[in-house]
């Protein structure tokens, strides 16, 4: 891996996180890590789930483990040694999460450490945050720029999106951004699920991305291929469009009704709306 | 709970607050000891004391009638009237209530309260000023009111021995008049709790998702039972 020439700005370090597990915190890493890297980002991913390791199936890299990021910490290998080069992209490499160690291996102050090396070598260092409020957590903000707070269109989720924000808070980081992950646009409009609305009235903190459910996300996960390089995948192609956000493009967010819906109004309210054609117009059936 | 009067080294001190002129006990320590030291901090005041009024500050000191009394005398024969007894903890102000003293709630002057601020006129009082959102997780205790600039979200918790006011959304849990005020109010631009507590009165919105009443909401007892209502400020004599 000699190619990542030594940088004059330094890279970002950008958490995951969400408190509960299960809302799509590691496919959110591995496609948002990929869709940087397809723009052409230098990209390293941290899976920080020690003993749960899942960000490698994901992107499909399991086979391809040696070391893993104890090994890192407690200098049985060289940084280079742990970092896999992903299959399809150059410029996306994942740092693995050790399987049969605890997260009590790696020390809030060995995370931060780590970061600093890598944030000489890449853009973007994207750390894939466990579930919980405890020291796995607590590593993964340890070395972090911003926090991304991924969470579910549902009560209990948004509940712990909420006490995680506040976490994030005391630890004088940077106002995390929201990412609503698995939006059903048919069951909001039947009331049956909260909208984009009901999610950030409660957090109040800006919005990133609304990723729609999407059955696909179901396929690409277990194949390890990610979605955000399927061209013809809706999650994918709001994946596509929080990478960009997060180099600082003004992407639209998606636009998921008919023009002036609701939903349209809405984000005109909040500022996100753009012009009268701005988003990616994806109605019904996806395209 | 805070402990904003907390007297270190057993010695008596004298502040200054928004309520005048403090006298703060020390916990555990003898009455003669505590009468002498009363005595030579009133004699090295010189005019500072003369004619003055003064509030007794138990702190955590467990209160005690004749100590009081003895206190009192003191404070009488060197002319100083003595116009009440506090304490920090809620059980002994309950305590000092019962013994006919109305306690205050202190803030110092030298901790955060605004020096220039006038005396507090009759029946204003000190709250609690939080500008923030509180978050699932968060909690903030008073043994005043409470004024919140964000919203009490779900898993939150407040709990005041005065009222509680929220310029936002009151989603998690509040109580106000935890020493058992049945005249505390809780009023918020939104009000969507988990749970509402007055006094000793416990209430929860009803299971059914019935149409929400929107725009500022009181909340306070009447008849025994906690009541919401829109917001309007001639219901809030009391």
């Amino acid at each position: 891996m000699g190619e990542e020439q030594q940088q004059t700005t330094l890279g970002r370090v950008i958490t995951f996180t969400s408190g509960k597990g299960g809302v799509g915190k590691t496919t959110t890493t591995a496609n948002v890590g990929a869709a940087l890297a397809a723009l052409g980002k230098s990209v390293v991913l941290i899976d920080a789930d020690i003993g749960l390791r899942n960000l490698d199936i994901v992107l499909g890299l399991e086979n391809r483990i040696v070391y893993d990021l104890v090994d890192v910490v407690e200098g049985n290998c060289r940084l280079r040694q742990a970092m896999i080069r992903d299959k399809r992209l150059n410029s996306l490499h994942l740092i693995p999460a050790a399987q049969t160690r605890e997260k009590e291996a790696v020390s809030p102050q060995q995370m931060k450490a780590l970061c600093d090396e890598l944030r000489r070598q890449f853009d973007f260092i994207l750390i894939d945050s466990p579930a919980g409020i405890e020291q796995g957590f607590r590593n993964s903000i340890a070395g972090a720029d911003e926090v991304v707070v991924v969470t579910n269109p549902e009560v209990s989720s948004v509940r712990d999106a909420d006490r995680i924000i506040g976490l994030v808070e005391a630890a004088e980081l940077p106002t995390p951004r929201l990412i609503v992950n698995r939006l059903n646009l048919m069951l909001v409009r039947r009331g049956d699920m909260m909208s984009v609305e009901d999610v950030t009235d409660i957090l109040s903190i800006p919005l990133l991305g609304i990723v729609p459910d999407d059955e696909t996300i179901v396929t690409s996960t277990n194949r390890g291929e990610p979605a955000a390089l399927d061209p013809r995948s809706r999650a994918g192609q709001a994946f596509r469009n929080i990478a960009a956000r997060l180099t600082g493009q003004d992407v639209p967010l998606m636009v998921m009704e008919e023009p002036d819906g609701a939903f349209r109004r809405f984000l005109r309210a909040i500022g996100l709306g753009g012009g009268n054609q701005g988003g990616v117009a994806v109605r019904g059936g996806g395209g | 709970m805070a402990e904003p009067h907390r007297s270190e080294s057993g010695q008596v001190r004298v502040r200054g607050t928004q309520d005048g002129l403090v006298i703060q006990l020390p916990p555990e320590v003898p009455l003669p000891v505590l009468l002498s030291q009363v005595r030579s901090h009133i004699d090295s005041g010189g005019d500072f004391f003369r004619q003055a009024e003064i509030v007794l500050d138990y702190g955590t000191r467990v209160p005690n009638v004749e100590e009081i009394v003895a206190l009192r005398a003191l404070l009488a024969e060197r002319g100083i009237t003595l116009r009440t007894v506090t304490a920090s903890v809620p059980a002994h102000r309950e305590l000092l209530h019962t013994w006919g003293y109305h306690p205050l709630r202190l803030v110092s002057r030298d901790e955060g309260g605004d020096r220039d601020a006038p005396a507090a006129a009759e029946g204003e009082r000190v709250a609690l000023y939080v500008r923030r959102t509180l978050r699932s997780g968060a909690s903030v205790q008073s043994d005043g009111d409470v004024v919140i600039l964000g919203d009490v979200n779900a898993g939150a918790e407040v709990y005041a021995a005065g009222d509680v006011v929220v310029w936002g959304a009151i989603r998690g849990t509040v109580h106000a008049g935890i020493d058992g005020d049945p005249g505390a109010i809780i009023c918020a631009l939104r009000l969507m709790p988990t749970q509402l507590r007055i006094g000793r009165i416990f209430a929860r919105p009803p299971d059914e998702q019935g149409a929400r009443a929107e725009g500022p909401m009181l909340a306070r007892i009447q008849d025994g039972e906690i009541v919401v209502e829109s917001w309007r400020a001639d219901r809030l004599s009391r």
